[in-house]
């Protein structure tokens, strides 16, 4: 008989991303693969041992978060709107850094790290936002 | 100007059995750099947009002129500068995903035609429907699914192409392939296959109404048609059991066409079934197999035809 257990990755972290990209992004989507002019795809990257608890653990998540749009023309051109769309990521990931959402914790500690901007070298209308997030989620077991 | 031609494809079900994710392809284009006009008016450098959309939500048709702009997602496109003015009261477009584009459904229609056209022009023999009573496919459409296919997938490939050159060309080979010869159009045209009408795929015999309690079936048919075309209706005249070892006293009927109709003039009257080739008219021939011939209902219908459209090539040896 299998063990009892919780995917958190996916329902702490991953989950709780879209929905708050989601709800601030309305007209964007948001995925695990590219859609679109642009998109938000969602990359897991890490997950570490903090803390071994007696009844739990602590770990921290790390996921990548690459905002995509395809739109000709430079970087000067596009720089606005990429810049735009990076730091409103930031400001929401700050102002849900606990994040709990009708009193059901998801995590707590959640951070924008890092920001890359980058054009695709195969195809330079593609240009990217790689946005690095970390959160901390303690499971009770 | 009027067109009768029409597309093979309908741009729902068949462009979405080729592409099930299609709609990520909609030739949108972003549009971004959103400045203030003046209050709740907000303009950007676009080329030219025919229809906006905020968020995937087409925003209707465009208005007369800036001065109409007074309602939220009222917008306008200025041909002379190519600048797209939109009106919102709520926040910059600069937060929303605006995009420039065509009508999705016209778009998808026009190219779909195209397609058509493409295929019209690439097959030198003509397409004909499939309409009327027993004349359909048996996925009952109205022309022959190599068309059908075909026709979604030249239109899948049209509509991919701006965003996925690779999966484009994967797509267009599959029906026209240059190099190969081996797309279904390719295939189709050197004669490997056939469509509905054409001679050498009309000798089909299909079941019409066969009781649930019958358990014997025409099993072969053969000869050389004496007719350019014709339909044979073969049905059960007196029912029963044929065994091999006993003598059979299931009988059959079969008609043909004539000037009045089809399938109205009988040729085989009551004739006994014994397994052999049996005449059904037009110098065919069909073979009943043992079993249980349950109704006057079971009936088939032997397509015929003494036309080749795709005639081979073959060689005779003479003497004198």
């Amino acid at each position: 008989m299998a063990i009892s257990y919780i995917n958190i990755i996916k329902t702490n972290v991953l989950d709780s991303i879209e929905k708050l990209l989601e709800d601030e992004f309305g007209g964007i989507p948001v995925g695990y693969e590219a859609k679109g002019n642009e998109c938000f795809i969602l990359q897991p990257e890490e997950d570490t041992l903090v803390e071994l608890l007696s009844s739990g653990q602590v770990r921290s998540y790390s996921v990548l978060i690459i905002y995509e749009m395809n739109k000709a023309g430079n970087m000067e051109l596009n720089k606005d709107h990429m810049t735009n769309r990076a730091e409103r990521v930031k400001r929401l990931i700050y102002n849900n850094s606990a994040y709990s959402p009708s009193s059901a914790y998801k995590f707590h500690d959640g951070s924008i790290d890092s920001i890359t901007y980058e054009i695709d070298e195969d195809d330079p209308e593609l240009k990217r936002a790689n946005i690095a997030f970390t959160c901390i989620v303690t499971e009770a077991i | 100007m009027s067109t009768y031609e029409i597309a093979y494809s309908n741009t729902t079900t068949d462009l979405i059995s080729v592409v099930p994710d299609l709609d990520v392809y909609d030739q949108k284009k972003l549009l971004t750099n959103w400045a203030v006009f003046t209050s709740n008016k907000y303009y950007t450098q676009s080329g030219f947009v025919s229809q906006l959309y905020m968020n995937g939500n087409e925003l209707g048709s465009a208005q007369a002129n800036l001065a109409a702009l007074t309602e939220n997602n009222e917008w306008f496109y200025d041909s002379g500068p190519d600048i797209t003015y939109v009106y919102n009261s709520n926040n910059s477009p600069n937060e929303d995903r605006m995009e420039a584009g065509v009508d999705w459904e016209t778009l998808k229609t026009r190219i779909n035609n195209e397609s058509a056209e493409r295929i019209r022009s690439f097959v030198p023999f003509p397409i004909v429907s499939r309409k009327g009573v027993g004349t359909a496919s048996a996925s009952s459409r109205d022309y022959d699914w190599i068309i059908i296919k075909s026709n979604a997938l030249l239109t899948c490939s049209s509509l991919v192409r701006p965003l996925n050159q690779e999966l484009a060309d994967e797509l267009e080979k599959r029906a026209i392939d240059a190099e190969t010869g081996l797309g279904l159009l390719d295939q189709l045209v050197a004669g490997k296959y056939r469509l509905w009408n054409q001679g050498e795929r009309q000798e089909q015999l299909l079941p019409i109404s066969t009781n649930g309690s019958t358990t014997g079936d025409i099993v072969d048919f053969r000869g050389t048609p004496t007719v350019d075309w014709d339909l044979i209706r073969i049905k059960i005249n007196t029912t029963g059991t044929f065994t091999a070892g006993s003598a059979s006293g299931v009988k059959f009927d079969s008609y043909v066409g004539d000037s009045t109709s089809l399938k109205i003039s009988q040729v085989a009257n009551a004739e006994t079934i014994d397994g052999s080739f049996q005449n059904v008219g037009h110098g065919m021939s069909v073979r009943f197999s043992p079993g249980v011939y349950n109704s006057t209902s079971d009936e088939w219908q032997l397509e015929v035809s003494g036309m080749q459209d795709n005639p081979k090539i073959k060689t005779a040896r003479l003497w004198r």
